[in-house]
């Protein structure tokens, strides 16, 4: 009965980053060999950005300095997970197969993403927009439990996995946020998971994401061409208070390996900037903005390094099982530490001049100046969030092994 | 013959679906044997008439913009569990029940047609947003008739308490004028009952009261509403069956809503003319229209192919309604795609144009239709008692 109802309560999932600030972190028992089975799972995750990481490892407004403090980016993540545990090589002779379940999991997932007021108009003026809705990227996952050992009270066991990230999810390029990806990544990990008495369960996890290319740079090329692989690894303690509640707590790191690589980088302004937003919005000098009308801004075409990413996460959850078929769980992460990207772009400043053609309108005329600027790189690879996020999760074991 | 009724018993309405958002649909109210129901649904709605804010039946979708279509056909899928929860707590009146907890997943196909269409076009605007739809989470108890779960035949009377969220999950396309998701929240509660008045007859009636969140970027130039007035649904249905297996259901449903807020619209089709080498644009502004209401009916036949399989059939007319149009005075900038603050660039105010809202501002009186087929896992999924 009680290996049921945890097989209900655990659907192993890597720590992936999944959209704006949210991160997919181990659960109850989530690394335990799982009896034989068809699980299913829906996840809800929610959160309200407030605050982000700069590459100095400050937690700042997001948007800062760009936007005043006190906008958001509001994200909702939902999840439906199915996982298969069996073993088909059960009657074989294949080594190390034949006496261990194999298991193989499907996620896919759709997501909200939406800034307020000021990020919205501040997008406006480089003609992007905030927000992206609808299906993101697809995971596959498949793996070997390893034998189960028992030392006295103790139970536990290892895992082995490797999921592929198929970047099928709704990508706007002139999007801040978007549901998918729009690159590949390959991540294998070894797992751990040990149960002391059926009262302590504790699941740890290290895991390696090789990320591949977008070619289709978001947001104005703020997205990274070259994504940066990362590192990862995380520890969830869960306590059995009775027969039908847990509690857990856990601690989530991950980083980059190198820097993010911005090889696409294009923002810049749709109209003109007149002299008032030159000065403020470009920390031009005074005597270089005022010395025109107006002025054009030109991106130099060039490949942009940050510092790469870090991102720490405490979380802590209930858990409540529900027969032996469904398991209802609450949990809340919250940051505790990070870096986020950034950049320092450089752009060439035109003076603007009447279009001669079209009466009312302007050019890019003779180059005054170069000027630079530091930008925040954006989305799942290069943004950490500092504002805690709510997950709501449900599983249901469909049809009982 | 249980397992036939709390089959009927989740049959979703087609018009659930439809931008015009139908409550009646039979069952609803409803309390199953604890298990899990499943239900796909295709529903088509051409858009092709609408209300306009006389409520006067108009041959377009958007009338200030001349004869448009905005179709939608929707696909959706209803996970529905029927169950008791906290039993062993002892709960006063929550666990001595069962409750409803449903999530509802979409997939929409919709596009622009007619005069909205080419002006799209012309300026280079995006002419739809299919793809994933909204995300629906219902969680509902049955204040009557979900106790004694273990040894009921039938529920006579029932009683349900139902709170919906809906998640904008949905593709919504910024620059067009018609998207599957509508990029805000939406938080509901409803209170139904139903009744069986006479062998195989079964009635039902039930309000239901919507609040919607804001969406901080609005489409089609802000002509979607930022921020939609509040919601007040009814609806009432009186099912039949005529033959074993085969189920007759009309239905009336309605709902009023409150007045949606425009803020700072960026363009409009029926902009005003502008003198030579001069533009219209609009005035940046926050605007109201005076709300949106509608009255439809419709019938839906079921057959049930086998005791865990049925078919419907359905069709809805709207009756009446009231779309959302608001007054958008604009201003002359000369000349045409000048900066305004640049040499010059002069500004003087313009015409004011009545403007049709879109989105859910647009009451669609297009006759509706579509199909369902639902199974029931109950017997077969872990969640029977």
């Amino acid at each position: 009965m009680t290996r049921r109802l945890l097989a209900a309560a655990l659907l192993a999932g890597l720590s992936f980053p999944a959209t704006a600030g949210i991160v997919f972190t181990p659960h109850l028992s989530e690394y335990a060999r799982q009896p034989r089975g068809h699980y299913t799972e829906f996840t809800l995750t929610h959160t309200r950005i407030e605050d982000s990481y700069d590459r100095e490892g400050h937690r700042r407004p997001v948007g800062a300095p760009f936007v005043p403090p006190g906008e958001r980016i509001d994200a909702t993540l939902v999840t439906f997970k199915s996982l298969w545990v069996g073993n088909l090589f059960r009657d074989s002779r294949v080594p190390l197969l034949a006496t261990r379940p194999q298991f193989c999991r499907l996620i896919v997932s759709a997501s909200h993403q939406q800034a307020t007021g000021a990020i919205t108009e501040r997008s406006r003026l480089f003609g992007l927009r905030s927000g992206g809705s609808g299906l993101g990227d697809a995971f596959g996952l498949c793996g070997i439990y390893g034998e189960e050992h028992r030392l006295g009270p103790l139970q536990f066991n290892g895992m082995l996995a490797a999921t592929v990230k198929a970047p099928v999810g709704r990508w706007d390029e002139q999007a801040l946020l978007n549901a998918g990806t729009d690159y590949w990544s390959v991540a294998p990990q070894l797992a751990l998971h040990a149960n002391l008495a059926g009262r302590l369960f504790v699941d740890a996890t290290v895991a390696y994401q090789f990320k591949g290319h977008s070619d289709r740079p978001a947001y104005g090329g703020l997205t990274p061409t070259r994504p940066a692989d990362m590192r990862n690894a995380e520890i969830n303690v869960a306590w059995k208070l009775g027969p039908r509640w847990y509690v857990d707590a856990g601690f989530s790191y991950r980083e980059t390996v190198g820097s993010n690589v911005f090889g696409g980088f294009s923002t810049r302004f749709v109209d003109p900037v007149p002299p008032e937003q030159a000065c403020t919005l470009l920390n031009l000098a005074d005597a270089l903005c005022n010395s025109a009308n107006l002025f054009f801004l030109e991106p130099q075409d060039r490949a942009y390094r940050d510092q790469g990413i870090r991102a720490q996460l405490v979380t802590a959850g209930v858990y409540y099982v529900y027969r032996s078929s469904s398991v209802l769980g609450l949990r809340l992460a919250q940051p505790v530490g990070g870096k986020g990207s950034q950049i320092d772009v450089s752009y060439d400043v035109h003076m603007g001049l009447p279009d001669l053609a079209r009466p009312g309108r302007f050019i890019p005329g003779p180059r005054l100046s170069e000027t630079t600027t530091t930008l925040n790189g954006v989305q799942e690879s290069a943004a950490v969030s500092a504002s805690p996020y709510l997950e709501l999760r449900f599983v249901h074991l469909f049809w009982a092994p | 013959m249980i397992r036939v009724l709390a089959l009927l018993g989740a049959v979703a309405l087609p018009g659930a679906l439809l931008a015009q958002g139908i409550e009646g649909r039979m069952g609803r109210y409803q309390p199953l044997h604890p298990g899990l129901y499943l239900q796909a649904q295709v529903l088509h709605d051409p858009r092709d008439q609408s209300f306009d804010a006389s409520g006067v039946r108009r041959h377009s979708i958007a009338p200030g913009s001349g004869d448009s279509q905005l179709p939608l056909t929707t696909l959706r899928v209803d996970f529905e569990w029927h169950l008791p929860l906290f039993e062993e707590a002892d709960l006063p009146f929550f666990s001595t029940r069962t409750h409803r907890l449903r999530i509802g997943l979409q997939q929409g196909w919709t596009r622009t047609d007619g005069a909205l269409a080419g002006y799209v076009a012309a300026e280079g605007l995006k002419n739809a947003g299919s793809g994933l739809g909204n995300l629906e989470l219902a969680f509902g108890s049955f204040l009557v008739g979900g106790e004694d779960w273990r040894s009921r035949e039938n529920v006579p009377r029932a009683v349900l308490l139902e709170w919906t969220v809906v998640l904008p999950t949905g593709v919504y396309e910024r620059m067009a004028p018609t998207s599957v998701g509508d990029n805000r929240w939406a938080f509901g509660v409803d209170l139904g009952g139903l009744l069986r008045p006479w062998r195989g007859a079964l009635l039902e009636a039930g309000v239901g009261y919507r609040r919607y969140g804001t969406d901080h970027e609005p489409a089609f130039g802000a002509l979607m509403p930022a921020d939609r007035g509040d919601e007040l649904r009814y609806s009432a249905s009186l099912s039949q069956r005529l033959h074993p297996g085969w189920h007759l259901a009309l239905h009336l449903q309605g709902t009023q809503a409150g007045r949606n807020v425009y803020r700072d619209p960026r363009f409009t089709p029926d902009s005003p003319p502008a003198g030579l080498g001069a533009e219209s644009r609009p005035l940046p502004g926050e605007y109201r229209d005076e709300g949106t209401r509608s009255l439809a009916a419709g019938a839906s036949l079921y057959v049930f192919a086998t005791p865990y399989w049925r078919l419907g059939a359905h069709v809805e007319q709207p009756l009446s309604g009231r779309s959302g149009v608001f007054d958008l005075p604009h201003v002359e900038r000369r000349p045409a795609g000048c900066i305004p603050g640049a040499a010059l660039c002069s500004e003087r105010p313009g015409a004011v144009v009545r403007t049709d809202g879109m989105g859910s501002a647009r009451q669609s009186a297009s006759l509706r239709f579509g199909l369902s087929l639902s199974r029931q896992f109950g017997a077969a999924g872990g969640a029977g008692p």
